[in-house]
């Protein structure tokens, strides 16, 4: 399944019922090296929108939003093992920080694709 | 604020004092200075000056070096007849040496211009200056200094002479010579969290669940490649060592209260007679 891209430049990307959720390329730049980021814990449920994790470079610090609705299955365990690194070289694969067990599938789909993330992002 | 005995010549016995106020200030210092000097000083404005900062690295050029710039101490100013006047001082707000030109803003796009053309300059921004000044330790006015905070509790007490204090004839004297005798309620620490999280401005520290303080500016030291905050509490909990809790996302964490400057300062003080 292709990534869907937020507003707030979170990737998402679904695997049957699991979505994966990431921070973009172009939100990794914008923040230069990321020095801290706070997953949530397995289990927690978020609605689409909510404060879900945090990630901090040496100029800020960032909230990262629930692209969509759903439960914690998985956190990166790179990044929850300090491997904040990972996040710069690899935000839209080995970077990623959580998997949701996607609530309403429906919501990804409402998502921009590629194609008007790139465009979005070009008129920032 | 930069300091400069203009050289004895024609107008021997004038002294020229130069101040570059904080830009976001400049309005309410120029009022101040203004009302304390009335009668004894001509004030001047030069708002047509614009400030540009470049850090001094490597051996290199100082070898290179004819203008006399290298022997410059720390705190010390110089003018040269280029890009139509400026004035040089080895100062700046990093903790690190360097240079601080003032310009006529008219000039400045070509002196910018002219050090970019050297490879081993790259350009800065505020974000980079602002881990800097952290990492030395350096108040930013607006975040660790208001209005409302005395020199005393900003652990700036040195920068008031013995003489003016003996004087007391400067403005807060009553209550900054309070707080330089008795200890002022709070005080500016250095405080670095024992683990990765970053403290920044506004997060509340606590200590056995009770609230004593606030920190004013945080950030991450990439030099010490750990996270380092500036903050206010009680003064009885100031002393280096001190452990403290720091409210972040509504989580404690633990943190240490740490001497500053976080990295050593590396200003330019060559010694007598060498």
């Amino acid at each position: 399944m292709t990534m869907r891209y937020t507003k707030d430049h979170e990737w998402v990307r679904l695997d049957g019922d699991v979505a994966t959720v990431g921070i973009t390329a172009y939100a990794a730049e914008q923040l230069g090296d990321v020095v801290y980021a706070e997953l949530p814990a397995v289990g927690k449920s978020f609605n689409q929108g909510d404060d879900m994790a945090v990630v901090e470079s040496a100029k800020t610090a960032s909230d990262v939003y629930a692209p969509i609705s759903g439960e914690v299955v998985e956190a990166n365990a790179e990044i929850t093992g300090e491997n904040w690194q990972i996040i710069n070289e690899a935000p839209q694969a080995g970077g990623w920080f959580v998997k949701l067990k996607a609530a309403d599938k429906g919501q990804i789909d409402a998502l921009m694709d590629e194609a008007a993330y790139a465009d979005y992002v070009k008129g920032l | 604020m930069i300091h400069d005995r203009a050289p004895c010549g024609a107008r021997c016995g004038r002294r020229d004092l130069h101040i570059v106020v904080n830009a976001g200030c400049k309005h309410q210092d120029w009022a101040l200075i203004e009302a304390a000097v009335k009668g004894e000083a001509n004030l001047v404005r030069a708002d047509d000056r614009c400030l540009r900062r470049r850090s001094w690295c490597g051996k290199r050029r100082e070898r290179r070096d004819r203008s006399g710039l290298a022997e410059m101490s720390f705190m010390t100013v110089k003018r040269y007849d280029a890009f139509g006047r400026i004035t040089v001082t080895r100062s700046g707000y990093t903790g690190e040496d360097g240079f601080e030109i003032l310009v006529r803003a008219e000039q400045a796009p070509a002196l910018a211009e002219a050090l970019l053309a050297h490879p081993e300059v790259k350009p800065i921004g505020l974000g980079a200056r602002d881990s800097l000044r952290l990492e030395a330790g350096l108040c930013l006015y607006g975040h660790d200094l208001d209005p409302t905070t005395s020199p005393i509790e900003a652990d700036l007490g040195w920068t008031i002479q013995k003489r003016r204090r003996e004087a007391k004839d400067f403005p807060g004297a009553a209550r900054i010579l309070r707080e330089h005798a008795e200890g002022a309620a709070r005080k500016r620490v250095g405080i670095r969290p024992n683990d990765r999280a970053p403290a920044r401005e506004g997060v509340e520290i606590f200590k056995d669940g009770r609230k004593v303080g606030v920190i004013t500016s945080g950030g991450f030291s990439p030099i010490l490649n750990a996270p380092i905050s500036i903050g206010y509490v009680e003064t009885a909990l100031a002393d280096p060592g001190a452990s403290l809790d720091l409210m972040i996302r509504g989580q404690p964490r633990p943190a240490t209260v740490t001497p500053l400057p976080f990295v050593p300062h590396n200003y330019h003080r060559p010694k007598k007679g060498s």
